[in-house]
């Protein structure tokens, strides 16, 4: 049980917004400062949120294309299980500078949503949508996989 | 912009959204960027959208069919990756899907977008060249098809279009390899497919040039050079080919 996240909607885009504005930028601009702006190309997975319940890289989605809800990383870590992972993480040291941890948070409170039995190579490969230049991952897993078989 | 003909107008920030193909084609010949998932676009690694251009929203149109070997160009990335039919009868494409940026790219970026993009590093080019995979566009002048290898070597000499879809051709075992600067998700330096049509190897290479090249699977060898660029030489790149290639010889026969 992961319990689901609430979720913030993003106010309305007004109508001069530049068409290549991003969700990412719009959100922080919304004051939602868990949303890490770091390569804007969809690699790194720093400004991860999500749609629909999906993790997607909010660098590369259109701003005008959700008005819909969106989760970040703030609402997500403050969930049970939320909570559950960031003290994990913290507590196997996955985390150094802390700037991948609120993207990573998100992405794999979606992979336990959506595969409560998540393994280690489950959690390796939702973490390839992620970079991390200070742990190396192997905290990172260590701390997910723990998560996941502690939550109550 | 507020199209008189077709599109529904632009409001908050969102561009005009085509009802038909036939409204798509007008905006686009009007100068409009399309866009799907957005993950080229958006992208800073590619050559974006101006400030100011103008988009043309395809999602509505509901280019998704997947039903190989029929394509619909609004596919996502993660939807061929995940596919099943596409895992068994087409596996060279279905693990060049899987081999594209990463699992949360994946769900943004559509065939479409990555024909359309042509880009040079794209994995999933060689895979569908080794397939006979055509392209199939719409222009003014109404629906056609062309060999993806064509389509990518293409710069300019197209005109506006859309594509729509990809027709995988016929289905074959298969695998595909690549070489990339690190472990996990990173433009390839050279990426190789190959496909078994009864007792003959179908190879292609990626990543060496602007188009896929044609390998012979004999000498593993590319009739026109691999490019050399600031990430590989043209001899680096030719000896991965043959590395690749090498490996999937022994797979396939």
């Amino acid at each position: 049980m992961t319990n689901a996240a609430p979720t913030t909607t993003p106010r309305p885009v007004p109508g001069d917004t530049p068409s290549d504005r991003s969700l990412a930028h719009r959100l922080r601009a919304d004051g939602a400062t868990s949303v890490k702006i770091g390569c804007e190309e969809g690699a790194c997975g720093a400004c991860t949120v999500l749609v629909g319940g999906e993790p997607l890289p909010s660098c590369l989605v259109p701003a005008w294309r959700h008005s819909g809800p969106v989760t970040t990383a703030a609402e997500v870590a403050a969930t049970p299980f939320g909570h559950h992972l960031a003290r994990s993480l913290a507590d196997h040291g996955g985390l150094q500078c802390g700037f991948c941890t609120p993207g990573i948070l998100v992405t794999m409170v979606a992979l336990v949503e959506s595969t409560p039995s998540a393994g280690v190579d489950d959690v390796r490969n939702a973490l390839r949508s992620h970079l991390c230049r200070c742990t190396g991952y192997r905290a990172i897993v260590d701390a997910v996989v723990t998560a996941i078989e502690t939550r109550s | 912009m507020n199209p008189s003909v077709g599109g529904r107008p632009s409001s908050e920030g969102r561009p005009p959204a085509a009802g038909s193909l036939t409204e798509a084609m007008v905006l686009v010949e009007r100068g409009a960027t399309p866009i799907s998932g957005g993950a080229a676009l958006m992208s800073r690694a590619f050559p974006g959208v101006r400030p100011g251009g103008t988009l043309l929203d395809l999602t509505p149109l509901g280019l998704e069919t997947l039903a190989p070997p029929e394509l619909g160009a609004g596919v996502t990335l993660s939807r061929l990756a995940d596919d099943g039919d596409l895992e068994r009868r087409w596996p060279a494409v279905s693990q060049a899907a899987r081999m594209t940026a990463n699992p949360a790219v994946r769900r943004l970026a559509t065939l479409g977008g990555t024909v359309a993009a042509k880009l040079p590093t794209s994995d999933l080019a060689a895979a569908l060249a080794c397939h006979g995979a055509r392209v199939e566009i719409l222009t003014r002048g109404g629906t056609s098809s062309l060999p993806v290898e064509e389509y990518w070597a293409d710069d300019a000499g197209r005109g506006p279009h859309l594509v729509v879809g990809v027709d995988l051709g016929a289905p074959a075992p298969g695998a595909y390899r690549r070489v990339a600067g690190r472990h996990g998700p990173a433009p390839a330096i050279a990426t190789v497919a190959a496909i078994r049509s009864g007792n003959d190897l179908v190879m292609w290479a990626g990543a060496c040039g602007r188009a896929p090249l044609r390998v012979d699977p004999t000498t593993l060898a590319t009739a026109i050079p691999p490019v050399s660029d600031r990430r590989a030489s043209s001899t680096h790149r030719a000896r991965l080919i043959r590395a690749l290639g090498t490996e999937l010889k022994e797979l396939l026969t």
